[in-house]
């Protein structure tokens, strides 16, 4: 029966052409959408690698200050935080936390290896004020003063990539003309939100104390960050009497606060409106197609009148006819989906988009299969009703 | 006779109301969407107030940097030394402005936070943009010089942190300084992002050394100028002049040798960043660009109504094989069919017209953009009208083809 | 064979009720070839559609092979319809996107029957109606009278006991309706199919076992 059925539709090309060509377009269509959801849901279900609550941080411009009063200026400011009775912990960082659009990078040689990573970067007490767990050998702390060569965290991506298999602690990196020692493994620092991917991220230390010049944090353009962990509970008017106590101190900063969880719901919501025009846009697209298909099938089942009162003639049960509309609808949209998926494996195939998991491919795959089967069986369910209603005397005598 | 179409063509499409509702659902939705995008790009590079003498203003925004050695620096990064020096010395312009691109603030009044947008501008500002003055004026040439410490808010401002009081006269505190209201504007839309602020002040009280001799500057935006041409005929000879200062742009930072930039309209600094790698503006492109990603959209509907078209005639079939047998032209019968999915375009226009009036009330509400007003005005509308022809003709083609070959012989004997 | 007792059928719309069949008391004997005739509208097509179960009486019995069919569940109609009978119809009803060999195969494919078994029956059917050439081919590159010999084909491939045609010759020139009839009596005489044939063409009829006339719904002679 199948092999019937094939057969009608081959033979029938002509007139499913369009409707395969729609299943095959739809196919790519739901297979892109379903990559970008799941790829958005993986990363969502993956941990984080810092704790956000709690956390403030003051973002700094000191575009208008005195080169060499910075440094002293930033140690007052650590001076008034410490003050604070709900301030827990404090840290500077430039690391861009919850701005997806923003990242800072850095190129690490290791074995004639060059390998690109995003960069962070954090003094001694970072990862106590967000929680940073570190899976081997240690956070920065005042033993890297005496170091020659520069203190460098970095995370099991770029461990991976770096080292290929091996263990990175202990050994040496070169970016340009600096060597860094790597010191500790970190899990993961998705510093642009959950929504975002798992990248490579090396963490520079920033130390205050070291000599302006040779300073990183001095000589980088922007992104300076105080990051303050509080007490739970403490509210927005611990960040008013902040902010005003830290402007009388540094007083040719510009000095704006943000509270890291309503900077996290932002970029997430940043990180949603592509995703989220692109669901409208393809769920528009598949509704249309749906209904359109509908009424094909339908309009197709009136056409063949005859041939359903023919068939049932010949022994075919009103049901019989039902799941010969419902598995015509399915064969045409196995076609369809052959089509279609060899077009879609092109798309991990040509590794651009690497950095998303054969797993999210594997699953868009079987989910897109089973959603163009579903959409056809939907569509043809109705006008198979009406075709197993087809009185078989009367469709043989119309002409 | 053409009322004769319309009759006919209206009774076929009450006749068929499943086809015609699935043929109005594809055609108004896909109008929908391809509305909304054009009031988006209307919005964004249209005429519009402030920028309502859009068609006479050219912007120096973003520019390429290159060093010897290959490295390079892209984007909004000039300084404010090197616009006043290579921009606001053309002699062609009417006016010059010369502003910087907006920083967020952050202040308190009674206990409430408030996050704004700060600009600093010059007085001709206030006459090359266009700006509704609800209160009040914008500061003068004379307040800039003087660096009299005077505002200029929007309404937003003045609901929130004036409680929708008149504000001109009153203080307002940003950071350390304190600002008199001078002048309060209606809201601007984060899209017209070169005007766009909560609130201007002027550019000799912003603290940076803005004479400091260096193309790019450490802020980050920098600064960006807009200057008016007289006529538009006059724009070509506005840009040679700049190529001209360019040419001559002495490099003072040390390691850059070369520079790519323009004065120029908006839309074609949007081509510079996307298609011409920041160097040469390629307007044509980006439009064919984005002609074929609407395309790219349009694929599935219009597949999807040629299938639709083609059931309507078939089902017709033997109405026009009767049709041809009396002596009806295929000319004739093609020219109905014409007519009727001109009529079913257009009825899907009119739905997708009133559908998108809610969606961009909706998206203007939804806050995703600060100040975002969407609107349907006569240029949005006679181009989605374009696109719905377009969009109707694409789709009406190959079914009318198709219906002039059928053969009313085999059609009245009942064959395909 | 097929037994008809008091059959009638009336047909309702929304406000007229048209008789269409009245009283009808007729039997089939095994392998008899039975002509039913008639002016256009009689009854003549209704009482094929009962008898061939695509339509069942309003009032009456109907029996084949001495069981009562009337209220039979739709599965077992079809069964019947696919193992006990074959159908011809006057417009042939081939499925125009199938081959000759296919369209002669779709009455097997109602059976478990594996594939290879089906294309075996449905070429010995083709050849038994003369057809061995044109199996590949495609209805509409047939001959009506041709076309005509795929229907009988696909009628009797499935050996059944009894074939029902429909003014198998309305649709052809005389020659052409006579190679027809040659068929089916030849079918009728060879291998003892039952075979009852609605006609209006006297000529036809006189070769046939007996003749049954409607006029009106209702049985003449």
């Amino acid at each position: 029966m199948l092999k019937h059925l094939f057969k009608l539709i081959w033979n029938r090309k002509r007139q499913n052409l369009l409707m395969l060509l729609e299943i095959v377009i739809s196919f790519v269509v739901m297979f892109v959408v379903l990559v970008t959801v799941i790829f958005l849901i993986s990363n969502y279900l993956k941990p984080l690698g810092f704790n956000y609550r709690n956390v403030w941080a003051v973002n700094i411009d000191w575009q208008n200050a005195e080169k060499a009063d910075i440094a002293e200026t930033l140690k007052q400011l650590e001076d008034t935080v410490e003050s604070f009775p709900e301030a827990v912990a404090y840290s500077y960082s430039e690391s861009y936390l919850f701005t997806p659009a923003a990242m800072s990078g850095i190129d690490l040689k290791y074995n004639n290896r060059k390998i690109s990573s995003n960069l962070l970067s954090g003094d001694d007490h970072f990862a106590e004020v967000l929680d940073i767990p570190v899976i081997e050998g240690r956070w920065f702390n005042r033993e890297d003063n005496t170091s020659l060569k520069k203190p460098l965290i970095i995370n099991r991506n770029l461990e991976k990539e770096l080292f290929r298999g091996e263990s990175g602690l202990g050994k040496t990196v070169v970016s340009g003309d600096d060597e860094y020692t790597i010191v500790g493994i970190v899990r993961d620092i998705r510093n642009s939100g959950e929504l975002t991917r798992s990248k490579k991220i090396a963490v520079k230390r920033i130390n205050l104390d070291a000599p302006v010049d040779d300073n990183a944090f001095i000589t980088e353009n922007f992104g300076k960050r105080l990051l303050i962990k509080t007490r739970p509970g403490t509210d927005a008017r611990f960040e008013e009497r902040l902010l005003k106590q830290l402007s009388a101190v540094a007083k040719d900063f510009r000095l704006k606060t943000i509270r890291l969880e309503d900077a996290r719901i932002s970029a997430n919501k940043q990180s949603m409106i592509m995703p989220v025009i692109l669901l409208i846009i393809s769920g528009f697209l598949i509704i249309n197609v749906s209904l359109g298909f509908f009424g094909v099938i339908w309009y197709n089942t009136n056409k063949r009148r005859a041939e359903i009162g023919l068939r049932r003639a010949l022994g075919s049960s009103a049901k019989g006819i039902y799941s010969q509309i419902l598995s015509e609808a399915l064969v045409l949209a196995t076609f369809g989906i052959i089509i279609g998926a060899i077009l879609a494996i092109q798309i991990p195939l040509m590794n651009v988009l690497s950095f998303i998991e054969t797993n999210v491919y594997v699953l868009a795959f079987i989910l897109s299969i089973l959603f163009i089967y579903g959409i056809s069986s939907i569509c043809a369910l109705y006008p198979g009703k009406i075709a197993a209603n087809i009185e078989p005397a009367v469709a043989l005598h119309e002409e | 006779m053409f009322k004769n179409y319309l009759k006919i063509a209206w009774k076929i499409l009450l006749r068929h109301k499943l086809f015609t509702f699935i043929s109005l659902f594809g055609i108004s939705f896909t109008l929908l969407i391809l509305i909304v995008i054009t009031s988006f790009i209307d919005h964004t590079v249209g005429r519009q107030a402030p920028e309502n003498r859009q068609n006479r203003i050219l912007t120096a925004t973003y520019f390429r940097l290159t060093t010897e050695s290959g490295g390079n620096t892209v984007g909004p990064v000039v300084s404010y030394y090197f616009l006043d020096r290579y921009v606001r010395s053309l002699k062609t312009p009417e006016a010059v402005t010369i502003s910087s691109f907006h920083k967020n603030v952050i202040t308190y009044k009674d206990k409430k936070k408030f996050n704004f947008a700060l600009k600093y501008t010059d007085g001709e500002f206030w006459n090359i943009y266009d700006f509704k003055f609800l209160e009040g004026k914008g500061f003068s040439s004379a307040d800039v010089e003087q660096a009299t410490p005077v505002a200029v808010i929007t309404a937003d401002v003045r609901k929130k942190y004036f409680e929708n009081q008149s504000a001109v006269g009153e203080y307002i505190q940003l950071g350390e300084n304190s600002y008199r209201v001078i002048g309060v504007v209606d809201n601007v839309s984060l899209l017209r992002i070169l005007p766009y602020s909560d609130v201007w002040v002027p550019i000799t009280l912003s603290k940076a050394n803005l004479m400091e001799p260096k193309i790019v500057t450490n802020e980050f935006p920098g600064y960006f100028a807009a200057v008016l041409a007289r006529s538009r005929s006059d724009i070509p000879a506005i840009k040679a002049e700049f190529r001209k200062h360019l040419s001559q742009v002495e490099f003072t930072d040390g390691h850059f040798n070369a520079i790519w930039g323009g004065v120029e309209r908006y839309s074609e600094t949007i081509s510079r960043v996307f298609m011409g790698s920041m160097k040469e503006p390629n307007l044509p492109g980006l439009m064919l660009v984005l002609f074929l990603l609407m395309l790219l959209f349009m694929i599935l509907p219009t597949i999807n109504l040629v299938n639709i078209n083609i059931s309507r005639i078939m089902e017709r079939s033997s109405e026009i094989g009767v049709r041809k047998a009396f002596g009806a032209s295929s000319k004739t019968l093609v020219g109905q069919f014409i007519v009727e999915n001109i009529i079913i375009t257009l009825l899907g226009g009119i739905i997708a017209v009133f559908l998108a009036l809610i969606i961009l009330s909706i998206i203007n509400n939804s806050g995703i953009i600060p100040h975002l007003h969407l609107v349907m005005n006569w240029r949005v509308f006679y181009k989605s009208m374009l696109i719905a022809v377009f969009f109707g003709f694409l789709s009406g083609v190959y079914p009318a083809y198709k219906m002039s070959r059928l053969h009313p012989a085999e059609v009245l004997r009942g064959g395909e | 064979m097929i037994k008809l007792s008091n059959v009638e059928k009336v047909y309702r719309t929304d406000k007229i009720e048209t008789l269409a069949l009245k009283d009808i008391n007729l039997e089939v004997k095994k392998g008899d070839f039975l002509s039913v005739m008639g002016p256009s509208g009689c009854g003549k097509s209704t009482l094929l559609n009962i008898m061939g179960l695509l339509d069942s009486p309003t009032r009456g019995k109907i029996e084949i092979e001495n069981r009562p069919v009337n209220n039979l569940p739709d599965k077992k109609m079809a069964y019947l319809r696919n193992h006990k009978i074959g159908f011809v119809f006057q417009s042939f009803h081939l499925i125009n996107d199938l081959s000759v060999v296919d369209n002669v195969e779709i009455p097997l494919l109602y059976r478990r029957i594996p594939g290879s078994e089906r294309r075996r029956k449905a070429l010995a059917a083709l050849a038994k109606v003369g057809l061995s050439t044109r199996t590949k081919h495609f209805p509409s590159q047939l001959s009506g009278g041709q076309r005509q010999r795929v229907a009988i084909a696909r009628a009797i491939v499935g050996q059944p006991e009894i074939i029902l045609a429909d003014e198998p010759t309305g649709n052809l020139d005389s020659n052409m309706g006579q190679e027809i009839i040659d068929i089916l009596m030849d079918l009728n005489k060879k291998d003892q199919t039952t075979i009852v044939m609605v006609t209006h063409d006297e000529r036809i009829a006189e070769q046939t076992n007996h003749i049954v006339r409607l006029f009106d719904g209702s049985q003449v002679n």
